[in-house]
């Protein structure tokens, strides 16, 4: 192995880490597209397919984390674990993806309560306002946190 | 803010890895981080703590100042 090149159980547990937080992310903006396309009475084909669509990305995601729970129970697995949870790096970066995604929902929120409630206050309904916030807010946790980990 | 794209932080952690012929990831196992970790400070992406900084040139066998220096 070259001195920068990735080690198997890094390659193993960076691609299960992505597909973790990529399906969550899908997951949740699919979830919030259903309830908007509900909530603004669109075609029914489109809120079948996305509610669909979301869930079989949540199924993914379940599948990753008992892929991930299954990696870190091996030997390699283990010692690797050990030092993810000592690095001082990965904790900054978890706390900035963190703040982008809490930072990202307060927005939204702000927004849509200037917009929807001056311009449709009947567009602004919870299941909306629920999904969406979440959405926008896991989705940029989660792209904030692949771009600082994967430099 | 604790990214750091621009570097605040010159350092000389590839040179003195080097030459005591370690890798990154060897040096991660002894500082208790990950490879990323070395590799993402190495490239000054980020800024370690002074506890990591202290660790690092322990391991090295250098001081701290000839690992990591201001920017003229």
């Amino acid at each position: 192995m070259s001195n920068t090149q990735l080690s198997p159980i890094e390659q193993r547990v960076d691609a299960n880490q992505r597909l973790v937080a990529f399906s969550a992310a899908t997951g949740s903006i699919l979830l919030a597209i259903q309830h908007i396309v509900i909530e603004a009475h669109g075609p029914e084909w489109l809120s079948v397919s996305s509610s669909m669509a979301s869930a079989a990305a949540w199924l993914l995601f379940l599948v990753a984390m008992f892929k991930n729970q299954r990696i870190f129970k091996t030997e390699d697995g283990k010692a690797y674990r050990a030092q993810l949870e000592g690095d001082e790096i990965l904790q900054r970066i978890q706390k900035e993806a963190f703040t982008w995604g809490f930072a990202v929902m307060l927005m939204i929120q702000v927004v849509m309560i200037l917009t929807f409630s001056f311009f449709d206050p009947h567009f602004l309904s919870i299941p909306v306002a629920a999904t969406s916030t979440m959405a926008g807010g896991i989705g940029i946790a989660v792209l904030r946190y692949q771009i600082l980990w994967s430099r | 803010m604790s990214t750091n794209d621009d570097p605040r932080l010159l350092n000389k952690l590839k040179v003195r890895r080097a030459m005591k012929d370690m890798t990154q990831d060897a040096l991660a196992k002894q500082i208790g981080v990950t490879r990323k970790s070395v590799n993402s400070i190495e490239n000054g992406h980020f800024v370690p703590s002074t506890e990591l900084a202290l660790k690092m040139a322990q391991v090295l066998e250098c001081t701290v100042e000839e690992l990591f220096q201001l920017p003229d």
